[in-house]
């Protein structure tokens, strides 16, 4: 048995689905419709006058407004997206219908499948008009603000500093880094984005090898949390909302690499990215040279870029990733995600400096369409 | 939409067996689970894993008629999971040939409670999985992630035991390939 097999024989039991029973009803319920859809649809094969209504029902809306790109076509749908026309409008594979609003409004599509339509307002202003349909989740997300419907028509805006939400129909849930807040037909509000922390350099302290053991004395002088083990119990067990509430007051006693990596997913995994930051940084600075490093500078690089919008900060955590590994499995995605990284924040030009080094060092790289594109290489 | 017609083995019932249709909401409340499981590791995605689901249901309780073998039943099940889940995966790598599937972050695929090492190994396992062909995907995950038997994964993708070795092989020697020895 090869080492890569015994090591999956060992990881089995860890790739488990998170069936639940709500997530049973979900998926029920979506069965149940697709059923009741073939049926009609069976039953309309054999009425063409119902099959003409039902096809005109469904495209002629679409014949009378500017052109329109049917998902996925994700490439073409973001390109449409930017292009500098007053108005444009896609419709998702539910019948929803979004609109771009304005000029340099930027969209981009994340995902279009049964349980779920999401996209992300890079900049500018578009309108989403949802078909209701409680079997799937409709997001859009701007910046640190995300907005879920189940069938509303509602209007987003984001620029530099804010977002805004107005709805015009029916009722949205906002969710912003200050808390949720539902919005119904009528009213509007505007979320200022976060003023990112000025942060010391995350250069590493260049520590002398023996600083990073274990020796009597080199423990960081953190208070002792009585919950030491019993947040880690829960965590192994999966319960990471419960490890939170036990570590939240009590951090800073993590000792080794893999403490402060679990405590990393603790604070990720509950939905607090922004606690995950300082256990990732605190491994970089005390332990540059454990196996862990290339895995905590890259979460911390997503972390950073994903969750927090910080991407400057994202980018030298995606480069510190690969400095620590530059033959490592982590280290093609890593400068993928640096090139992301710079473009986002402004950066073009190292952006592109990092789309071309990736394009030399993975010619047939799997995210190579997505380098390019933030590389300005297209 | 393509139905499934798979021929059943029909067992002789039990003389005090009570026979009756099988709707599709008792199978799926009976089986769900289970088929999601099986659709989890192979599909690494869970949107996908969801459709997966659904079809199958639907698929199966089109060609099921009466319900005679609980154990066969379930063996069935994974079959047509299997083949489900080949088509989806094999729309993935059209769509990603076209540019529209840039990847997937896999951190999910692990389970709750698995360590950040375990989850970081696993994502890029099946990161890798979407660089593979699907016939060899599939092989190897349902021999290595699934725990199936090798008679068991010919059975299952509809292939000789030679070819659902070969196949076995060349997903782990792409896999090792790029992961290196972790």
């Amino acid at each position: 048995m090869s080492d890569l097999a015994r090591r999956m024989e060992e990881l089995r039991s860890k790739v488990d689905v998170g069936w639940d029973d709500e997530r049973a009803r979900r998926v029920e319920r979506g069965m149940v419709s697709r059923r009741a859809r073939r049926r009609r649809l069976r039953v309309a094969g054999g009425a063409v006058v119902v099959v003409a209504i039902v096809l005109f029902a469904l495209f002629a809306p679409r014949r009378a407004n500017a052109p329109q790109a049917k998902i996925p076509a994700l490439p073409q749908a973001t390109t449409q997206a930017t292009a500098q026309a007053d108005e444009r409008a896609v419709r998702t594979s539910d019948g929803s219908r979004v609109e771009l609003l304005g000029e340099r409004t930027e969209l981009r599509p994340v995902e279009d499948a049964p349980a779920r339509v999401e996209w992300e307002l890079l900049r500018g202003r578009a309108r989403f008009d949802v078909t209701p349909r409680t079997s799937r989740l409709f997001r859009v997300r701007a910046g640190k603000v995300a907005v879920e419907v189940l069938g509303t028509a509602f209007v987003v805006a984001r620029d530099e500093t804010s977002t805004e939400v107005t709805v015009e129909r029916g009722r949205v849930r906002v969710i912003a880094p200050t808390g949720e807040k539902q919005l119904s037909a009528g009213e509007s509000a505007r979320f200022e984005e976060p003023v990112p922390v000025p942060t010391a350099s995350n250069e590493p302290v260049p520590l002398p090898s023996a600083s990073v053991s274990h020796a009597a004395g080199s423990r960081p002088s953190a208070v002792a949390t009585p919950h030491s083990s019993a947040w880690r119990e829960l965590a192994e067990r999966g319960d990471y909302d419960g490890a939170w509430g036990l570590l939240r007051d009590h951090r800073g006693g993590a000792t080794n690499p893999a403490e402060l990596l679990l405590e990393a997913d603790v604070a990720r995994l509950s939905r607090h990215p922004a606690e995950a930051v300082a256990p990732l940084r605190e491994l970089l600075t005390r332990f540059p040279g454990d196996s862990r490093a290339p895995l905590a500078a890259f979460t911390l690089g997503r972390v950073l870029l994903d969750d927090l919008g910080r991407p400057r900060e994202a980018a030298e955590a995606f480069a510190r990733a690969r400095a620590f590994a530059p033959e490592g499995a982590l280290a093609e995605d890593a400068l993928a995600r640096e090139v992301e990284a710079w473009s986002r924040a402004g950066d073009t030009s190292t952006a592109r400096a990092r789309a071309e080094e990736y394009e030399r060092l993975h010619p047939e790289g799997r995210r190579l369409r997505s380098v390019r594109r933030f590389g300005g290489l297209e | 939409m393509e139905i499934q017609r798979v021929p059943l083995r029909l067992v002789t019932p039990l003389p005090d067996a009570v026979t009756e249709p099988v709707s599709v909401e008792q199978l799926f409340r009976a089986h769900a689970r289970y088929v999601a499981a099986i659709a989890h590791r192979l599909l690494g995605r869970g949107d996908d894993v969801d459709d997966v689901v659904q079809e199958v249901f639907l698929s199966a309780v089109e060609g099921l008629g009466r319900l005679r073998d609980r154990d066969a039943v379930k063996g069935w099940l994974a079959t047509v999971t299997v083949r489900t889940a080949r088509r989806k995966l094999r729309l993935r790598r059209f769509w990603a040939f076209l540019g529209a599937d840039e990847g997937h972050d896999y951190e999910a695929v692990a389970s709750n409670g698995a360590s950040p090492e375990d989850r970081a190994l696993l994502a890029r396992v099946y990161a890798v999985l979407d660089r593979i062909g699907v016939e060899q995907r599939l092989a190897w995950v349902l021999r290595h992630v699934e725990g199936e038997k090798l008679e068991r994964v010919a059975e299952l993708t509809g292939c000789s035991l030679a070819t659902a070795k070969r196949r076995i092989a060349a997903a782990e020697q792409a896999i090792e390939g790029v992961l290196g020895h972790e």
